[in-house]
């Protein structure tokens, strides 16, 4: 049979919830505990990295490439972001350079449909959402982005002066990007970047780098209004007076 | 006004938009520069006036341009002045740099 708590009325039900209160705490602290103890020894492990960083900056070239490279990965799996020193020795880790072989591998195609340039940020969606589980963080993205250049991959990563990055294929010229749009601003008078985006199915922002680009090549000039920044055929180069 | 209005030349730039915006290109700033000069010195010649205040560009015609809705900003004046200074087509009334004897003839043309 089993046993039937003897219930005294209230008190009794105030008993329970106490007891089941008291075990949370506990489980709790035990948690907590743990997690302290945990980071005690992660700290642990940063001094030492700190001072192996320390000793390979001291003795420059007397350690292999291997070395190095093992140290680093050992860093990246403690999460421990330590770039400046780490990037005096070795451009990057082993792990980026895998990774972005990778991403030249799924993304070549897919940046050649939406026109040879994808925002990286839309590149962070597409690998992650493909991914489902082990998903990347957006540094080590970047940082693999980083790599596709010297790898000679068919995709490269740019940063427009803007700030806005991108991958795009190795064939793109921005000279004939910019003689399209500035064709295609003449053929409608003047467009702005919103009125571009729509019409060549591309995002707002790649359509104002295109813009912009289109204006420092010296094919478009822009009229800056309340109403919107729209870009016109430079007539100052192309007309004279 | 209105008299003055129409003996006024008025460039294809002048109902051109982008007119009114400082071009960042350096190349088509230079052109542009260029045109707002002549059409300032043209403006003035045919005006018959000789002082430009900062502060009361936009109730002239010639940096306000009502049939495009668009206005030149003080600070491409300011520029356009400056440029003026360096021909020797302008010379600042005060410190501030907002009164300026605008002369279609230079000096030294004189």
């Amino acid at each position: 049979l089993p046993a039937i708590k003897p219930r005294t009325g209230i008190i009794g039900i105030e008993r329970s919830l106490q007891e089941q209160q008291r075990a949370t705490d506990e489980s709790i602290n035990v948690a907590f505990q743990d997690l302290k103890k945990l980071m005690g020894m992660a700290k642990d492990m940063v001094s030492i990295s700190k001072t192996i960083s320390a000793k390979i900056r001291e003795r420059q070239g007397d350690i292999t490439e291997d070395e190095t490279v093992r140290f680093k990965s050992y860093l990246m799996s403690l999460g421990i972001d330590d770039p400046v020193t780490r990037d005096a020795y070795k451009s990057s880790n082993e792990y980026f350079k895998q990774l972005a072989r990778q991403l030249a591998e799924i993304l070549e195609e897919p940046v050649k449909e939406v026109g040879g340039m994808m925002a990286l940020t839309d590149v962070y969606c597409r690998v992650n959402r493909a991914r489902g589980l082990e998903l990347l963080s957006p540094e080590d993205l970047l940082n693999a982005c980083r790599q596709l250049a010297p790898l000679s991959l068919p995709i490269v990563l740019r940063i427009f002066d803007s700030g806005v990055m991108v991958l795009q294929s190795r064939a793109h010229s921005d000279y004939e990007v910019a003689e399209a749009v500035s064709q295609l601003i003449k053929d409608r008078g003047s467009v702005t970047a919103t009125e571009l985006a729509q019409s060549e199915g591309i995002s707002v922002v790649l359509a104002c780098e295109r813009l912009l680009m289109t204006e420092k090549y010296g094919k478009a000039c822009r009229d800056d209004s309340i109403e919107a920044l729209r870009f016109y055929p430079n007539l100052f180069l192309e007309q004279e007076t | 006004q209105s008299s003055k209005m129409t003996e006024i030349d008025w460039p294809w730039q002048y109902s051109f938009p982008p007119f009114f915006t400082l071009q960042p290109h350096a190349e088509t700033r230079a052109k542009q520069i260029a045109a707002w000069k002549s059409l300032v010195l043209d403006y003035f010649r045919t005006t018959k006036q000789a002082i430009l205040d900062i502060r009361e560009i936009h109730s002239t015609p010639l940096f306000n341009n009502v049939s495009i809705d668009r206005k030149l900003p003080s600070e491409v004046v300011s520029v356009i002045v400056e440029e003026l200074a360096k021909s020797g087509n302008a010379t600042p009334l005060d410190k501030a740099k907002l009164r300026w004897v605008v002369s279609w003839h230079t000096l030294d043309e004189w």
